[in-house]
């Protein structure tokens, strides 16, 4: 998919807009890694909400 | 050289207007960018300009405007300076120059100057302009929102608005006569104009046409096409005598193209969708480490002093048990003295007692 | 519970109440001409002068001081600020009801509002800052939104749907930081696109950084300014908790905007040596310039320090206020004062008494549904069914 472009405002169209996808998928991919990530901690990942001081 | 409206339609022909823009080489997908090739353009030579406003008749009447309250015969509207309104695509101003030599007024033409890289287009966020590629930059009212972005961001100041509509207002601004192209016809304004002062074609062309009249002619003319680079280089050039500073064109544009500009605000936008969420879950999980372990050191610290305090009870209750029995036995002994001893006692009193005092048994037998 | 709640000055004719019911009649008045007559009858907009107070207050000064909103999220469940816990919701519902009357507001500005939501249906025109700004609003409104719900959900009593937005925490909080960089800083960045219009001294690339490091001045100095101003009015909603923080919270927020606002007079001095522009400070603007680069980011940050070091809550207020100001002023002189400076006098833009209205008519919307919302839902105070929350 290698388009010529013929203006920079084309071009940044163009990159611009799949920057906007990239940026969408990795804030999802980012949240999905961090549970990943942390799926295993002893603390669930549901507790690392604050004001929570359900421990003992 | 020069194409005039007369030897327009041959020449157009050759330059093949209407057929499809060659996608070939030259086109660079990165760094420079050079245009639509054989896009057009309108040369204004400010030197033949008289201010005469026929371009202004013409442009009304082509894009069916409405009618000025002064007459376009009337030229004391140049006694002020005028800009692009909603109603007029395109003006003529005059100016005096302030150079003594040259004390003859000269006119110059004001309308959008289709620039190749244009700032308008750059931050509508509908993309309601659009650089086409025959040259014009044009606008469709179907998606603007009427944020008026453009009309900020012109360096020209051309784009106008229609205040005065409530609902459905439109940013209006010359077109290059795209539809009068698509026909085969010259813009309104060139075709109108008596002196030739305005030569439609293709900008590479124009260009061509400039350098030779300045070399033709290098008293008549300042060695500079306006708009040959000036914010990425526009579709519309202009030749001038006087600074085109004096003649309202500004010249501190600079030669970079509009996007250019917001290009490195844009490409910081990533960039913090990227890291920020990293950093703050980073110094989020900091803070929440930091507490768990403060949490954990509290519960050590707590179980410690419990096990102390344990301790020190245990030790206690031990001693104080090993007392106890140590008492115990004691008294125990004592309690066992005693009583041998009360028992001897109570035995020889009795012995005495029997001998002497009967009574005192009952006393001994309390005890 | 909520009923009896209701505050006794609500429904009375009190002077402030007559005012505000003054200013939403003339407000309703030119909301109807705006939409029957168009923008040229309400305002002196012009087509050099395209934006006027509606962008540069309404907009970019609304934006900025509904920074409180990501600001204390951000100090209290990111840096792990708990002792300010109760400037929460606070914050939040300001932050919300902030960008809520942005949006309105826009509504009377741009051609047709209806619009508004083309640039992400029909539009995508990615290379405009102000298509970064519109989507980051727009999302960021979502997620205050939903930050805020659970004090009507607590309200009303929902207790499981309350629990769902409250588990949201976090990854709301962390969204909410990165929408507020990004479009905080894109309002800044709007402006690069014309070097020619505004003034050098206000015109530089990092104009979308001088945005952001001075909204969070603003969301700081705002969030002190606010709790003053709802101490004199809500005192009986609030709670012992929150009475007991608020002290804290005005010196640590004290602190934290001196110490911003240095880093902010620092960038700035950094701004003009880039840009060569020293020699413009003694030219008019550049005299005024200095009003703003001086009088209201290095005095301020004077004022906070010593009102932090003398722990004097009084001068941390009074230089809230004044910073709050301080913004206000910056703002209007990108977006208005300083810009279209090369025009001569009588081409400049200056706001109709309308415009003047339309923003006012905001501001009081603003405040009576601020004030609606603190008497009857728990913002000022922990709600006592959910006080293991708090
Ligand atoms: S002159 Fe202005 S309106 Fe015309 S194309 Fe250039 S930026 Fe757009
Ligand atoms: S006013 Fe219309 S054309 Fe101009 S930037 Fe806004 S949406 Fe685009
Ligand atoms: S090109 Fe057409 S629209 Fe533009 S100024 Fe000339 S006549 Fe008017």
């Amino acid at each position: 998919m290698h388009s010529v472009f013929y203006s920079l405002h084309e071009f940044m169209l163009h990159t611009e807009s799949l920057t906007y996808l990239v940026m969408l998928i990795s804030l999802l991919g980012f949240l999905g890694f961090f549970l990943f990530l942390t799926d295993r901690d002893d603390d669930q990942p549901e507790d690392t909400k604050p004001g929570r001081h359900g421990h003992h | 050289m020069a194409i005039s409206r007369r030897k327009f339609l041959g020449w157009m022909g050759a330059a093949g207007i209407g057929s499809t823009v060659a996608k070939s080489a030259g086109a660079a997908s990165t760094g420079h960018f050079t245009g639509y090739p054989g896009s057009m353009g309108v040369l204004h030579d400010i030197t033949r300009c008289v201010g005469c406003r026929s371009c202004e008749a013409a442009c009304n009447q082509v894009n069916n405007l409405a009618a000025p309250t002064k007459p376009f015969s009337d030229l004391t509207v140049l006694e002020q300076k005028r800009a692009t309104t909603n109603e007029a695509y395109t003006v003529v101003n005059r100016y005096e120059s302030s150079e003594p030599k040259a004390a003859i007024p000269v006119f110059r033409k004001i309308q959008c100057n289709h620039c190749l890289e244009p700032a308008c287009a750059s931050v509508c966020f509908v993309r309601a302009f659009k650089k086409t590629e025959k040259g014009p930059v044009l606008y469709d009212p179907s998606v603007c929102v009427g944020c008026r972005y453009c009309m900020m961001a012109c360096p020209f100041e051309i784009p106008t608005y229609e205040y005065n509509e409530p609902l459905t207002p439109r940013v209006l601004k010359c077109t290059l006569c795209a539809p009068r192209l698509e026909q085969g016809l010259l813009p309104g304004c060139v075709e109108a104009c008596p002196k030739e002062a305005l030569t439609f074609g293709k900008r590479t062309d124009l260009i061509q046409i400039a350098r030779e009249r300045i070399r033709n002619h290098p008293g008549r003319y300042l060695n500079h096409i306006y708009g040959e680079n000036e914010m990425g280089g526009t579709s519309w050039l202009y030749l001038s005598s006087v600074p085109f500073g004096s003649v309202g064109l500004r010249e501190d544009l600079g030669i970079k193209p509009a996007p250019e500009l917001t290009a490195g605000a844009l490409s910081i936008v990533p960039m913090v969708v990227g890291l920020w969420p990293v950093l703050l879950t980073g110094v989020f999980a900091m803070n929440k480490r930091k507490e768990k372990i403060a949490a954990q050191e509290q519960a050590q610290a707590v179980a410690a002093a419990v096990a102390e305090a344990q301790r020190k009870a245990q030790t206690q209750l031990t001693q104080a048990l090993d007392k106890a029995k140590k008492e115990k036995d004691k008294a125990l002994e004592q309690a066992e003295k005693a009583k041998e001893q009360a028992v001897k006692k109570a035995l020889e009193a009795a012995a005495t007692a029997t001998e002497t005092k009967p009574q005192t048994k009952g006393e001994g037998e309390e005890v | 519970m909520s009923t009896e709640n209701t505050a006794p000055n609500s429904s009375k004719l009190t002077p402030f109440n007559l005012i505000a019911g003054l200013i939403v009649i003339v407000g309703l008045f030119i909301t109807v001409l705006r939409f029957t007559k168009g923008l040229g009858a309400v305002s002196n907009l012009s087509n050099h002068s395209p934006w006027g107070i509606w962008i540069g207050f309404d907009l970019l000064v609304g934006v900025a001081l509904a920074a409180g909103g990501y600001v204390t999220s951000a100090a209290v469940y990111v840096f792990g600020m708990k002792r300010y816990h109760s400037a929460v919701r606070p914050a939040v519902l300001t932050g919300f009801l902030g960008y809520l009357f942005v949006v309105i507001a826009l509504h009377y500005d741009v051609g047709r509002p209806w619009r508004l939501p083309y640039p992400f249906i029909v539009g995508w025109g990615t290379t405009s800052l102000l298509f970064e700004v519109g989507l980051c609003v727009a999302l960021y409104l979502t997620v205050l939104f939903l930050e805020f719900t659970p004090a009507p959900l607590e309200w009303l009593g929902l207790t499981k749907t309350r629990n769902l937005a409250v588990k949201l925490t976090m990854v709301l909080t962390i969204f909410g930081v990165v929408l507020s960089t990004l479009h905080q800083s894109s309002l800044g960045a709007l402006f690069l696109i014309a070097p020619s219009k505004l003034h050098p001294l206000w015109y530089s690339p990092y104009l979308p950084v001088f945005f952001f490091v001075s909204s969070i001045i603003a969301g700081l100095s705002m969030v002190i300014f606010e709790g003053s101003l709802s101490h004199k009015a809500f005192h009986h909603k609030m709670d012992a908790t929150h009475l007991q923080e608020s002290d804290g919270l005005v010196l640590g927020f004290g602190k934290a905007a001196a110490l911003v606002l240095a880093g902010y007079f620092t960038i700035k001095i950094v701004g003009i040596t880039a840009g060569n522009h020293w020699h413009l400070l003694t030219s008019p603007y550049g005299y005024w310039f200095l009003v703003e680069l001086l009088g209201f980011v290095a005095l301020p940050c004077l004022l906070y320090a010593m009102g932090a070091r003398e722990k004097n809550l009084k001068l941390i207020r009074f230089t809230a206020a004044w910073t709050v100001a301080g913004i206000v002023l910056n703002r209007l002189n990108v977006s208005v004062i300083a810009f279209n400076y090369h025009l001569p006098v009588a081409e400049r833009y200056f706001p109709h008494w309308m415009e003047i209205g339309i923003s006012v008519f905001m501001v009081t919307l603003l405040i009576l549904v601020y004030r609606f919302i603190v008497t009857r839902m728990p913002i000022l105070y922990g709600h006592p069914d959910y006080q293991a929350n708090h």
